[in-house]
């Protein structure tokens, strides 16, 4: 009689508990659910682009989609495998391949803006080591933009925004690396490989004469604005120069700030209270060559037959003024002028030339572009 | 007798289905919660909370729509009222964390907005005594170009601070700054170069 009465009790019991455990397996599928949505809702904001964007938001879809279906289904007691599990395994599966398309994703952004920021400032480096953005001012703010942009690249980077920091290095990697377009004709000289060889004669010939003679010769080259003293074929002492207002132009007349460029001597030594310039030591321009020069371009047209070719080149004192400021002469301090002055003699080389190394082999740290080294 | 019972029945059976209707309430609660957070501009300023709170949204109208394709007398919206709160809570939070980052991002912005005034000032200032000569007027001219420019571009993230786009803001000043301070640089080393 008792056992009749708790048998149904029993069975009760039994029904409650095998409820329970559906109960629980709905409970464990929608937390691993929430918790797999969430993972998504973090990395989201880290992937709003491209594959992993789809992967993410397909992933939530079809997390949202068995939820549903988790909460709609009838658990049965002694069902071992809900009828949501394979749908819920391949939402997890998907979720699984979300991450890490975001992560070979981020990945792939972050060495892609680790390269082009090491290569813009590898193009700046070599940029600023052509030191032309010291003669032409369209250079330096070519190179000062370039500058900000990579500044900000590396700013952008630190902070997680790989794509934008490639964005911005691409830029900087631009302008460092590409000349404005207005400069482009003035320096194309200078990378020219006759005119190269032309003033690598001229330059040996001062370097040799040198030698030869035991007394000392001046080379000076425009497009770095350096000048070095050859004393018996060595160099001797070497100094930053300073230019003709329009410095690297090729020099045609009186009056267009040029600083000439050829094989001239020394004329006339100026001592103090001889010249504005502190001292100087007055060139035999116009030379031959320059006279020639003159001539032809008279004659094509180029210059006005009223033009004169002017004078009074010199190398003079007065510089460290940190710009090219004369009308054509070449300034150094005066410190650097007493030493000049007391080493050259009226007759000695003084050779001007464009450059002695073309831009493209200085800013690959090559040799000459025409073969010589 | 019978035509009690089924009156009475049919009574039962129409409270029943007047009693499992979607709740209405709830719904539009959980909807003007998540259209307060995309004013509070969540999406930008909160992305993940904004994330979450939309997908707490979806779960919840998903198991709307699932009791409402049932037989009246099998609904029942208890899970979808619970869902519906907790995606109006997830809602609420998206908005307050919105907030807050964007108070942040404003405080941000109003600093190195100043900082970029400031160095365009030092840098319009410094120009009117940068070394002149022959030849420098290119320069000098070119510098004033960037540094109008500059100016002109702090005036449009002003605006933009003022329409409350910190974020873009505080990134155009950023770029002012650097690049005022770059020019002020290079006019400092060509003052002080020595030879």
């Amino acid at each position: 009689m008792r056992f009749r009465l708790l048998l149904p009790v029993l069975l009760g019991a039994g029904v409650i508990s095998l409820a329970g455990c559906g109960s629980e397996k709905r409970a464990l599928a929608l937390a691993r659910i929430e918790a797999t949505r969430r993972q998504l809702a973090a990395l989201a904001p880290l992937a709003q682009v491209g594959l992993a964007h789809d992967a993410i938001r397909l992933a939530r879809e079809g997390l949202l989609d068995v939820e549903t279906v988790v909460r709609q289904t009838t658990v049965w007691p002694l069902d071992d495998s809900p009828a949501w599990e394979p749908q819920l395994a391949r939402a997890l599966d998907n979720a699984r391949i979300a991450f890490w398309v975001v992560e070979r994703q981020r990945a792939a952004e972050k060495e892609e803006a680790e390269a082009w920021i090491d290569s813009a400032a590898a193009s700046l480096r070599h940029a600023r080591g052509t030191g032309l953005h010291n003669v032409h001012f369209a250079v330096e703010t070519s190179l000062r933009r370039a500058q900000v942009a990579l500044d900000e690249a590396r700013r952008l980077f630190e902070g997680g925004a790989f794509a934008i920091a490639t964005d911005r290095a691409r830029e900087a990697a631009d302008l460092a690396g590409e000349l404005p377009p207005e400069t482009k004709a003035l320096f194309a000289r200078f990378d020219d490989p006759a005119n190269l060889r032309k003033w690598r004669e001229w330059a040996r010939a001062g370097i040799e004469e040198s030698r030869r003679t035991g007394k000392p010769s001046l080379v000076v080259d425009k497009r770095t604005q350096m000048a070095v003293l050859w004393v018996k074929g060595k160099p001797s002492r070497g100094f930053e120069v300073e230019l003709g207002y329009n410095g690297l132009e090729r020099k045609l007349r009186s009056g267009d700030g040029a600083t000439p460029e050829g094989l001239y001597r020394v004329l006339r030594k100026k001592g103090r209270g001889q010249t504005k310039y502190y001292k100087a030591l007055l060139l035999d321009y116009p030379n031959a060559e320059d006279q020639r020069r003159f001539r032809d371009a008279k004659a094509n047209g180029e210059l006005h037959r009223n033009t004169a070719i002017g004078s009074l080149i010199e190398v003079h004192g007065d510089g460290g003024r940190g710009t090219n400021w004369t009308d054509g002469c070449v300034a150094v301090t005066n410190e650097e002028m007493d030493y000049l002055f007391e080493k050259l003699a009226v007759g000695s080389p003084v050779v001007i030339v464009g450059a002695y190394e073309s831009i493209r082999d200085r800013r690959d740290g090559e040799g000459g572009s025409d073969g010589n080294k | 007798m019978r035509r009690m019972s089924f009156l009475a029945l049919a009574a039962i059976l129409v409270f029943v289905a007047a009693c499992a209707k979607a709740p209405q309430p709830a719904i539009d609660a959980a909807n003007q919660a998540l259209e307060a957070a995309k004013t509070a501009e969540a999406a930008e300023y909160a992305p993940e909370a904004w994330t979450l709170a939309q997908d707490a949204m979806t779960a919840a109208m998903n198991e709307v729509n699932a009791q409402n394709e049932k037989f009246a007398l099998m609904r029942s919206y208890d899970q979808a009222s619970q869902l519906l709160d907790k995606a109006t809570q997830a809602a609420n939070a998206a908005a307050t964390e919105a907030a807050t980052a964007k108070e942040a991002a404003k405080g941000r912005a109003e600093a190195v907005l100043a900082e970029a005034q400031a160095a365009l000032d030092a840098a319009t200032a410094a120009l009117k005594t940068a070394p002149k000569g022959k030849g420098t007027e290119a320069d000098l001219m070119a510098m004033q170009g960037e540094l109008d420019a500059a100016a002109a571009s702090i005036a449009a993230a002003q605006k933009s601070f003022a329409d409350g786009k910190y974020l873009v803001a505080e990134s155009s000043a950023q770029s002012i700054r650097d690049q005022a301070n770059a020019i002020a640089a290079d006019i400092a080393q060509a003052k002080t170069k020595k030879r």
